[in-house]
């Protein structure tokens, strides 16, 4: 009681905002955390491990088995943390990312919204010299350990962007995501 | 009220001290203008918590908005917390002398109001986004084994089963079915609404005045600092929540730095994972 009481009616006027604001600003967080996508890992919220903690080399990178010829020597030679990922059957084109140059999404905010997968294609393009017009499959993978059925899930979200537009958007949890499917055919334009 | 101003002066200088070394050996391995002016802000504000001049506290002020602004919008929150830990520290070393007496005593309870800020609204966001209640942020944390939070994790629960390891890249394609004994999920579930009700129990009881909680808060502090390995929070934590106390001895304070301190150079030395 004395604690409140000196809380309302201290002598100074900035120490009660300051008060008013470590009450307020936490619930305000919560708030944008939710509804904005903003990362509860920063601005001061005190969201700490609330959710999961944002890994750069979650994002990986798809093209077409047509594109993947000329994109994978520049792509390849990017260093040694970009690989070139082949699941085998489908012969894919697709790298893994090498992410740690780009924090926006993964750091500030969960990447959900379209503006993040299209922000994230061009920074992609920039760094890895990939062609405006060839699509890119972006699988962001959030690993996830579902605790009921005791499984390590693989929460993947799928969105196909190019001439900086995003076409396609889908979130997948299934056993195996079809990429080759999902990206417009060679030749195609749309 | 001497207790009280001795008190937020051992806070700023154990402030003022981590900022220092932070600093030291960030321009060690970080050559730059930033570490060293943050560095030299920093033995302004030691200097002045040691002599009890209240240029010290603006020159904190500036060391922790230094830090704050060269690191937004990807600032650390406990960079946050210490921008306002310094805020409140200034206003009380700058306040005129007619109504210094009540401005310290409004600084302390301001500054009692940040660390309990911190715990409960931490329990409260954990509630909000289910992750960690559920027990699936824990169980990702010790599946990832790629921190030292995952290590201690899997050491504590390895009486009830051991835990696979994943990886985020074999994850791309699917999901991996994971060997866990319905134990270690019931273990890691209990742990985790423990600690979410502690963050939101505990503080709330300091605030009741019940008995105890103030001590358990700084166990559980000490606990989870060692666990996450988060030691430039746990260090900055533990000396704000000895200002519960009215007149914590000068040997507390000495005792969070070097032992924080001690904790670091461990986990920094490669002692430990």
């Amino acid at each position: 009681m004395r604690a409140i009481h000196i809380l309302r009616h201290g002598p100074d006027r900035v120490l009660a905002w300051v008060a008013l604001l470590l009450v307020g600003w936490p619930m305000a967080h919560a708030v944008l955390v939710q509804t904005l996508d903003v990362s509860s890992w920063r601005f001061g919220g005190w969201g700490m491990y609330a959710t999961a903690a944002p890994r750069a080399s979650q994002v990986v990178a798809f093209v077409r088995r047509c594109d993947a010829p000329t994109l994978r020597p520049a792509l390849a030679s990017r260093g040694p943390r970009v690989g070139v990922l082949d699941d085998g059957g489908l012969q894919l084109g697709g790298l893994a990312v090498d992410a740690t140059g780009y924090r926006l999404a993964s750091d500030l905010a969960a990447f959900r919204g379209d503006h993040h997968f299209v922000a994230f294609a061009g920074w992609l393009r920039r760094a890895h010299h990939v062609p405006t017009r060839t699509p890119l499959a972006l699988a962001v993978v959030e690993p996830r350990v579902h605790v009921s059925g005791r499984r390590a899930m693989g929460i993947v979200r799928l969105a196909i962007v190019r001439d900086g537009e995003l076409i396609l958007r889908d979130r997948f949890s299934s056993s195996v995501v079809h990429v080759d499917v999902v990206l417009p055919p060679c030749g195609s334009t749309s | 009220m001497t207790d009280s101003k001795a008190a937020l002066r051992a806070f700023g200088a154990l402030l003022a001290a981590k900022g220092l070394l932070g600093a030291a050996l960030s321009s060690v391995s970080e050559p730059g203008v930033v570490h060293l002016t943050t560095g030299a802000l920093c033995a302004v504000a030691l200097l002045g918590a040691a002599r009890s001049r209240p240029w010290g506290a603006t020159a904190f002020v500036g060391a922790a908005a230094l830090t704050v602004v060269t690191s937004f919008p990807h600032t650390l929150n406990h960079r946050w917390f210490e921008l306002v830990v310094a805020l409140v520290l200034w206003r009380a070393a700058v306040a005129p002398v007619h109504r210094s007496l009540r401005t310290v005593v409004h600084a302390r309870v301001v500054l009692q109001l940040a660390i309990l800020s911190v715990f409960f609204f931490s329990g409260l966001q954990k509630i909000a986004h289910g992750q960690f209640l559920s027990g699936e942020h824990l169980l990702r944390e010790m599946a990832m084994d790629d921190s030292t939070m995952s290590w201690a994790l899997r050491k504590g629960a390895s009486v009830f089963g051991s835990m696979p390891s994943i990886d985020a890249t074999h994850l791309v394609f699917g999901s991996v079915p994971l060997p866990i004994s319905a134990s270690l999920v019931t273990a890691v579930r209990v742990t985790s609404v423990g600690i979410v009700g502690a963050e939101i129990l505990l503080p709330l009881g300091v605030a009741c005045g019940v008995f105890g909680a103030r001590w358990l808060l700084l166990a559980a502090q000490i606990g989870i600092g060692l666990v996450s390995a988060e030691i430039d929070f746990a260090l900055t934590a533990t000396g704000a929540l000895l200002l519960l106390w009215r007149a914590p001895p000068r040997a507390a304070w000495i005792a969070t730095f070097v032992g924080w301190l001690a904790v670091g150079v461990v986990i920094w030395g490669g002692l430990l994972p």
